[in-house]
């Protein structure tokens, strides 16, 4: 059973069917102790793992914990959800959040009463859909540049602290790449969807209408996007779609092997690349349109706490989260590993313990909360097909299997088909 | 002639070596320091270091012994329980009449082609149903029930290559419809009840899906979904122990491959008429 061949979304819609069907009258499990599922590297697991025993000294009721790596964990759910077994509390990541709450999946969490009080106003709507919160940010985060400045300065480059538009950007990685031998100014980011969803809100409208039925970035933005990036490529200041293929994970990237000074992702993201890079990374914000006009970056929550909509412990589940959210034990144990926290104490106390490429992302969000946008509606349902669609398109553009142009059609296209469903 | 070995043999070394390449590299890959594996491909470590081990064998919380012992125990069940179900069913279908033989022949054949997503939901809810979520259960108790198709239609095949005279002589002996199966069939059948064993056990070995599925608690999960667990898109991933963890568990299944595979042979030798 290959499960990638099977969209996880069909998965979920088939099972909310079957499962119906399938329910059998004054048969249903007994409920044992309240479950807690979350997705996440080894370090993630480990910490959250620390954060109950912490919940249960602190008179918690009994947990069954369970966790997975991220794409495994969303095959796991789906069935779960659809089988009527979903996890009582658990960990869902903004590009499926639509997909569960928009299908009755979570729990309304406005009545029990989750102390989100010190939480950023940004974050505080992350988990809201059709007016009822569904899910409690455990993080906030932005988009963010890294950069190896100590290789920048070697190469006789520099970096301008007040950000920089996407021509300076595409002078500097022609510039750079054309003085060191064998390197690139940086990593091809074309098939990078939520960098461009930055891009996108550069050029004047949110990337998704309000009720999340309609792609309102233009073909024409998209288009210029992977131009901008097939531009680079031919110029060799971004390596070619093969080289790309290779160098995705963080170990293999470019940036961790010294053949480009930069890399793009989640600020908290910084902490996993910088242990492979000698020299200090720096967290800047991504290029703009207008020098120094953050408004098209956002902060938002990128994972958020549910309650399943099934779940016997609503109770215990709200309280668990909000220990997590709020016990000065917790936020500690957990650190930045679910991203920078949502709350100004949290931060305070985390950053004080932070390593310093830690810090520098708490520091990077505190910096920019006042200059970005206002963040945008959850993402869509079937933001996860398009996040993947967009990286396929991208790819075959890279490979010379499609023009821009062409691609930026098929994305249109594929959005068409696949929101407002 | 004897150049023309010669060449063929040096042929034949230098195709094992690019066969066993990657095979090679994972075993040398798991002796080098995390940040060495991808920025080397020869096969000799420059550092070489068994720390891996170590840290795979203990990183998760959980002592990788215990995936393994669950692995060995549902693998083993299930060897058990097809090489059991699916060789009476075989017999039954091959050799017995009854009425509908023909239809449920068909609808069993008919489960192989349909794909296991289809099923998943609705297999769930029954395992659901019956409390059975984050036990053995489900990985196990299908195989006594003659669930996998595949080796039915297997044994059916081979049954059918066994002479009826062979039934009838037996019958005239005195044996029943039991008897056959137990007396004749059966120890004829050897070799396919062989493969199916080794199958049985290598696909339960590696099905990481219905594992991932059904087992949640640390202690109860099994070596693909641990080995998985080392493996992040949303963080750093521990490459050197998952090699040195995947080195680890190839071993069983070579040892079964490897004891089996002569009892394979074994059993050619004894099929046919004497």
């Amino acid at each position: 059973m290959n499960p990638s061949t099977f969209s996880r979304r069909t998965l979920l819609g088939l099972g909310a069917a079957t499962a119906a069907a399938t329910m059998l009258p004054g048969c249903s499990a007994k409920s044992g102790p309240m479950r807690v599922a979350w997705y996440g590297p080894d370090p993630v697991t480990k910490a959250i793992n620390k954060a109950l025993d912490a919940w249960k000294s602190n008179g918690g009721t009994d947990f069954a914990p369970e966790s997975a790596p991220f794409d495994d964990y969303w095959d796991k759910l789906a069935t779960q959800t659809s089988g009527n077994n979903a996890p009582d509390v658990l960990r869902m990541s903004m590009s499926y959040f639509s997909d569960y709450a928009g299908r009755g999946a979570l729990k309304d969490l406005g009545s029990l009463g989750i102390d989100t009080s010190g939480l950023d106003p940004d974050v505080a709507g992350s988990g809201t859909a059709d007016g009822k919160n569904f899910g409690i940010g455990q993080s906030s985060i932005s988009y963010a540049m890294y950069v190896d400045e100590a290789a920048v300065k070697k190469a006789g480059g520099s970096v301008p602290k007040q950000g920089w538009t996407w021509d300076a950007f595409a002078e500097f990685a022609k510039d750079y790449s054309g003085s060191v031998q064998g390197t690139f100014g940086s990593s091809d980011q074309a098939g990078n969807f939520q960098l461009f969803e930055v891009f996108a809100r550069q050029h004047g409208t949110e990337m998704f209408s309000d009720d999340g039925g309609k792609l309102t970035t233009s073909k024409d933005t998209i288009q210029e996007w992977f131009q901008y990036w097939a531009d680079l490529r031919t110029a060799k200041a971004a390596p070619s779609q093969n080289v790309s293929g290779e160098t995705t994970a963080i170990e293999k990237s470019l940036v961790a092997t010294g053949k480009a000074p930069l890399q793009f992702g989640w600020v908290q993201q910084v902490t996993f690349y910088q242990p492979l890079v000698k020299s200090p990374l720096t967290v800047l914000p991504v290029p703009q349109d207008k020098a120094g006009d953050l408004k098209g970056q956002f902060i938002k929550a990128l994972d958020l706490w549910c309650v399943s909509a099934a779940s016997k412990h609503p109770e215990d589940a709200a309280k668990l989260i909000g220990f997590l959210l709020n016990d000065e034990t917790a936020i500690k144990t957990i650190g930045i590993l679910l991203g920078v926290p949502p709350s100004k104490k949290a931060r305070d106390v985390v950053s004080a313990e932070a390593d310093s490429a830690g810090a520098r992302a708490i520091a990077y969000v505190e910096d920019i909360a006042g200059k970005v946008g206002p963040s945008p509606q959850p993402w869509p349902k079937g933001y996860g097909e398009l996040l993947t669609g967009f990286g396929r398109i991208a790819e075959n553009i890279g490979f010379g299997k499609a023009t821009p142009a062409s691609g930026a059609t098929e994305f249109v296209e594929l959005a068409g088909k696949t929101l407002g469903q | 002639m004897r150049t023309r070995r010669v060449f063929a043999h040096v042929g034949l070394t230098v195709g094992a070596l690019i066969m066993l390449y990657p095979l090679l590299w994972m075993i040398t890959a798991s002796l080098r320091p995390n940040t060495e594996i991808f920025t080397d491909a020869g096969l000799v470590p420059e550092h070489p270091t068994l720390g891996n081990y170590a840290l795979g064998w203990h990183s998760t919380g959980v002592n990788f012994g215990v995936y393994i012992a669950n692995s060995l125990i549902i693998c083993t069940a299930v060897v058990i329980g097809n090489v059991l179900t699916c060789s009476l069913t075989a017999y039954a279908f091959a050799r017995l009449k009854f009425v509908g033989r023909k239809t449920l022949f068909a609808l069993m054949l008919a489960t192989i082609m349909l794909p296991g997503h289809v099923t998943l939901i609705a297999q769930y809810s029954i395992f659901r149903n019956l409390n059975w979520i984050d036990t053995f259960w489900p990985m196990i108790v299908p195989s006594f029930l003659a669930t996998d198709a595949f080796f039915v239609f297997l044994m059916v095949q081979f049954i059918r290559s066994i002479p009826v005279e062979l039934d009838d002589a037996a019958r005239i002996d005195g044996c029943g419809a039991w008897g056959i199966y137990r007396r004749i069939i059966l120890p004829l059948l050897s070799p396919a009840l062989v493969t199916t064993a080794i199958f049985s056990f290598i696909w339960t070995w590696n099905n990481f899906f219905s594992q991932l599925i059904y087992l949640s608690t640390r202690t109860k999960l099994t070596v693909p979904v641990a080995l998985r667990g080392f493996l992040d898109a949303t963080g750093s991933s521990e490459w050197g122990a998952l090699f040195a963890m995947s080195v680890v568990t190839l071993v069983p299944v070579v040892v079964v491959f490897v004891v089996f595979q002569r009892r394979i042979l074994a059993g050619m030798a004894h099929t046919g008429l004497k």
